[in-house]
């Protein structure tokens, strides 16, 4: 879709100033009902527009695709002289004195960003009811979550306040809310995009990840973030193509032929009726297409929430230790010791979730339990890597759903008690793929007999981010997916 | 009340034996930080103004190795004989402190860069042998200034690059002590690794101090005494440490694992904290750093780099100045006697019949001097040129040794050239022969019988003979000058 | 091995002190129970047969080995991978203003953060 207002922005059909106004618009219609931001930038979006409409009067070109194109950051993701919270209480006032690297980027492309979006407290969750700024709810279900951890950027985009969204995925935080909203959510390779002022939850594990309504309008924003960033010392990759060009060579069945997906009737089984019907047709699909299907076992998947959930606090619990009200952040007004400045700030300020993940953590690498615990992971992790190795020696795509249900019911409107290790189980499927560093991608299903969303995922091996995209844009192409969110722009388009 | 049945350290080691390990933090002299660009703030600098977000902690910042610490450390491996490592990691240890901002301290637990290095050197009749376990790469502290009631904290030092560089526990005197670190430090100011200011705390040690009953082969329990910043304050403490430890063992029968603090005005080390469960650092590896691959390229390169060290000095002075093996490693133990010597050197008329001659003079009379002045060998008010300048005169036979040992003295006192002294002090001897000659032969004229005395034996007449020159010349002939022409004249009579 | 840890008030005490988390009564029962929970559940990884894995701390690891067997030709024509980590060269750039440095600071003094209590460097 990008790449269509593109052309009529160039060809000033249509103007920046009239995106950006038709996208503020929405976030004044929707905010009360869905909170999909915690900061929304007016004044800067609109001054920012109207920079970008007077480039073209005077320079009479544009050189970037995302030229005067809105979009949304989860609050995760550092913004210089922007509020920028983490979904915290503690950084409820925090303001970056730097910018980082994904921020730098897509505004220097000239894209417009209009606001910052909720999510759970430093990306701990999958239901974006982890944070004090409240919950997002999915458009249209206001009974319903945006699911988590980047509820809002997926609940901006499906509302119709942005074009596209930046999230960050530790264990589905991106592919999950995008399944729930109806919308493409793509995980890159570990090292693929710089985690540099992405406030970082679980550093082996995170990945800025964009969610957009169509796999092209992914491929546009991939071009950005991809960039190579020198800060960044697990940022690898480097791309070799363009991404744009990628997805302009769109095959259709020439680029499906041939091909082959593994699956397993196992990681199925568990799966709400409606997911399973939905996976059984697409597999349906593929194999009219010409792609064969290959049944693989992943049996280290059983581990994958333990693993994660043993290793993700562990990295959060250090990651976390610099809040503790010394340099920026909240600082308790009762300060009588050191030890009480430092136990007092952080109580006070920090989540539930997140004092149970870094307790969690924090035990995991504690003298005597490390072995059992962390490092037990670490090894089981390398197992889950060696599947994945194994599986992509049989098949050039893995197949699974995104979740094994559709969008959650918020707490309040849910009568089972709340259970963290139950929550922890909903990762299940997009686990694995940050353990291994896989690229992976969430597409658009189609909804269920409740009108809510469903998604499926494909995962590509390591580094083969442009081959799944561009699969994926075939597959875009020839099989019926719905990109509900398209209708928001159909008087731009 | 501890019972102080021990004095003095020979009290101690009557009955105990001493062992001690020590850990070296050497600031690495780079122009920038070791995480961040930062420039490294030397001496005073005003607080806060070499920090970045890097450095301070922010949310979303990473850390990414500054290359010329890791070829320095390199550089100092190889420089103590030590392996360089195929491949390094970086592992956080957490603690929370108000001059840690990141709430753990980015270092090396698994693989540090150097390993299996040593230290040795000549003592009396046998060899020391040091073994340094390893070197790590690491980054400095903030400081805070205490007040009142509040501290104050300055970040400016905080990500300045360290290396650690820890020994086995091979030390059983404060002299070895002591010796060890000089050396360390003149390598790592000569290698142009450490800047060495030791009152800036360029360099600063950490005593592992325990006591066993002489001949036990376990260990007592130690203590760490830590942050000592001169070579006097070491030997202090560890001889502080010594007596206290062994008066607890005789009193209580056991020492307690403590961290402890030198004060240097009192001479007295003070408990900072006790070594307890609590003390769990929670090592885990460094998410944010990947492994580095060190090329063995690299490490060629870096070595075919590397200027002489001691031990090759020491040949090269034995071979070159005919210097004998104990007086070149008395010379080659300082790279800063090593260039006073050669400066020596290069400064005489004629350098293969000097050299020893100089060296005498460096580590007899200068060495003497600088002791009893507390002075090191790049403050001597003597300088080379100048301790040239007096051997010269000496072998020509201008003045006596004993003089010559008198003018040194006051060239050290009074920092005048050797010439300007003897001029002043009238020491200037005649060695003209005429001169000498005609004053013996009225001599011999005038004293018959005391020449029939010498002709006939009498060795004593010789010194009446040369007494009388002595007179008539004030003091200034040259003794050996006059017995010999007095022996001439009379074989010719 | 097979650890089965008692979760128990005094071991979540000790885990939230070196944490610097404190909790009421009531919180604590509940952590205890969330733990417990979990570790239960995490004690099921001593069924996965790890002899001889080594532990994969970071996938950026596998994603270095690929980028030496690009290096090496043997495989890989899409993408470009690094084989090393970048490292900084050692040239200054300009730190924050002290202005910046400052500007989140709960307390502040004479350019430098203020914490009311006494600290001694360690």
């Amino acid at each position: 879709m990008i790449l269509e207002l593109h052309e009529k922005i160039k060809s000033k059909k249509i103007s920046a100033l009239d995106l950006i106004k038709h996208a503020l618009k929405s976030i004044r219609s929707h905010q009360k009902e869905n909170n999909a931001y915690i900061s929304i930038l007016d004044h800067h979006a609109e001054l920012k527009a109207k920079q970008c409409d007077e480039w073209l009067s005077v320079k009479g070109n544009l050189p970037n695709y995302l030229h005067g194109i809105p979009f949304s950051l989860k609050d995760l993701f550092i913004t210089k002289g922007i509020r920028t919270t983490a979904g915290s209480a503690h950084l409820a006032n925090y303001i970056p004195p730097y910018d980082g690297h994904v921020s730098e980027k897509l505004q220097s492309s000239q894209a417009v960003l209009v606001g910052k979006t909720g999510c759970d407290e430093f990306g701990m969750g999958s239901t974006n009811e982890n944070t004090p700024f409240g919950a997002v709810s999915l458009p249209g279900h206001p009974q319903h979550v945006a699911g988590g951890s980047s509820g809002g950027s997926a609940a901006s985009v499906a509302e119709g306040s942005s074009i596209f969204s930046i999230g960050t995925d530790t264990g589905g935080s991106v592919r999950l809310p995008a399944s729930f909203c109806g919308l493409v959510g793509f995980k890159p390779s570990y090292g693929v995009v710089s985690r540099y002022g992405q406030i970082a939850y679980a550093s082996s594990l995170d990945q800025s990840s964009p969610l957009a309504i169509d796999v092209s309008d992914i491929a546009v924003v991939m071009e950005e973030l991809s960039k190579s960033d020198p800060r960044d010392a697990t940022q690898v990759y480097q791309s070799k193509h363009s991404w744009v060009d990628v997805i302009k060579q769109q095959t259709g069945k020439k680029g499906l032929q041939g091909k082959t997906i593994g699956f397993h009737p196992a990681l199925w089984n568990s799966c709400d009726p409606e997911v399973q019907e939905v996976g059984a047709s697409w597999m349906k699909h593929f194999q009219s297409m010409g792609i064969e299907l290959v049944e693989i076992p992943m049996p280290s998947f059983e581990h994958a929430v333990a693993t994660y959930y043993l290793v993700a606090p562990a990295e959060a619990s250090a990651n976390l230790a610099r809040y503790d009200g010394v340099v920026y952040g909240y600082r308790t007004p009762k300060t009588p010791n050191l030890e009480s400045l430092f136990v007092k700030s952080r109580s006070e300020s920090l989540g539930e979730e997140v004092k149970r993940r870094i307790l969690i953590g924090t035990f995991a690498l504690s003298s005597g339990y490390s072995e059992d615990y962390f490092a037990k992971a670490s090894k089981v992790r390398r197992l889950i890597w060696n599947d994945f190795k194994n599986a992509f020696q049989k098949c050039d795509f893995y197949f699974t759903p995104v979740c094994a249900s559709t969008a959650f019911l918020k707490r309040q409107f849910n009568k089972i008690p709340m259970d963290p290790l139950k929550d922890y189980m909903n990762d299940i499927f997009t686990i694995p793929v940050n353990l291994a560093g896989v690229p992976a991608i969430a597409l658009p299903t189609g909804v269920s007999s409740q009108g809510l969303p469903l998604g499926m995922q494909l995962i590509g091996p390591t580094f083969s981010d442009q081959e799944l995209l561009a699969f994926a844009r075939n597959l875009e192409l020839e099989l019926p997916i719905d990109h509900g969110a398209k209708n928001h722009w159909k008087d731009f388009l | 009340m501890i019972s102080t049945s021990f004095q003095s350290l020979d009290d101690v080691l009557k009955e105990f034996d001493l062992t001690m390990g020590l850990e070296v933090h050497a600031q690495v002299d780079t122009k920038t930080k070791v995480w961040c660009f930062c420039p490294i703030s030397v001496g005073q600098a005003y607080e806060n103004h070499y920090v970045c977000e890097i450095c301070s902690g922010h949310p979303g910042t990473l850390p990414v190795l500054n290359e010329e610490v890791l070829n320095k450390a390199i550089r100092l491996g190889l420089a103590l004989e030590g392996k360089i490592a195929p491949k390094i990691n970086f592992d956080r240890k957490n603690y929370f402190y108000p001059d840690l901002p990141k709430g753990y301290q980015i270092t090396q637990f698994k693989n540090p860069i150097v390993f299996d290095a040593k230290m040795e050197w000549d003592h009396t009749d046998s060899k020391k042998i040091i073994r340094i376990e390893r070197i790590q790469i690491e980054e400095d502290t903030g400081k805070s200034t205490h007040h009142q009631d509040y501290s104050l904290l300055n970040y400016n030092r905080c990500g300045t690059p360290l290396l650690e560089i820890i020994t086995a526990p091979d030390f059983h005197h404060p002299d070895d002590a002591v010796v060890y670190l000089k050396k360390l430090h003149a390598i790592l100011k000569h290698l142009h690794i450490c800047r060495g200011n030791l009152q800036d705390g360029n360099f600063r040690c950490d005593v592992n101090v325990s006591l066993s009953p002489k001949g036990a082969t376990k260990l007592g329990t130690r203590c760490e005494v830590k942050n000592l910043n001169s070579f006097k304050n070491v030997e202090k403490s560890i001889i502080y440490e010594s007596i206290r430890q062994a008066n607890l063992l005789k009193s209580r029968g056991k020492v307690l694992q403590e961290t402890r603090l030198f004060n240097m005005q009192e001479g007295k080390t003070y408990l900072l904290r006790t070594k307890s469960d609590a003390d769990d650092y929670r090592y885990f590896p460094e998410p944010d750093l990947p492994s580095i691959f060190i090329a063995s390229s690299k490490v060629k390169d870096i070595l075919s780099q590397l200027p002489e060290l001691p031990d090759q000095i020491k040949n090269r002075l034995q071979s070159d100045y005919g210097l004998n093996h104990y007086d070149a490693s008395l010379i080659s133990q300082s790279f800063d006697i090593v260039h006073y010597f050669e400066e020596c050197v290069r400064n005489s008329s004629d350098p293969k019949n000097y050299a020893k001659k100089i060296a005498n003079w460096i580590l007899t009379e200068l060495f003497r001097f600088l002791n009893e002045y507390n002075k090191e060998i790049n403050d001597s008010p003597v300088r080379p040129k100048e301790l040239v300048e007096l051997i010269s005169i000496l072998e020509s036979g201008k003045i006596s040794h004993k003089q010559a040992k008198e003018v040194f003295a006051e060239m050290f006192d009074l920092k005048k050239s050797p010439s300007e002294i003897i001029a002043s002090k009238g020491f200037e001897q005649t060695s003209d022969e005429g001169e000498l000659k005609s004053i013996l032969e009225k001599l011999i004229l005038n004293h018959p019988k005391e020449l029939e005395g010498i002709k006939s034996g009498n060795a004593r007449m010789v010194g009446f003979f040369i007494g009388q020159v002595m007179k008539q010349t004030g003091g200034k002939a040259n003794a050996q000058l006059a017995t010999e022409l007095l022996k001439k004249l009379i074989d010719q009579q | 091995m097979n650890m089965k840890v008692n979760v128990d008030k005094n071991l979540l005490k000790h885990v939230a002190q070196l944490a610097r988390l404190e909790f009421s009564e009531s919180e604590s029962d509940e952590y205890v129970k969330n733990l417990s929970n979990l570790l239960k559940y995490a004690d099921g990884l001593q069924k996965a047969p790890t002899e001889g894995i080594s532990p994969l701390y970071n996938p950026v690891e596998e994603g270095l080995m690929i980028g030496a067997k690009i290096q090496k030709g043997t495989q890989w024509e899409n993408v470009k991978v690094s084989e090393q980590p970048h490292l900084h060269i050692d040239t200054e750039k300009k730190s924050l203003s002290v202005g910046e440095v400052l500007s989140n600071a709960p307390d502040q003094l004479e350019n430098q953060i203020k914490i009311n209590a006494v600290i001694e460097e360690l």
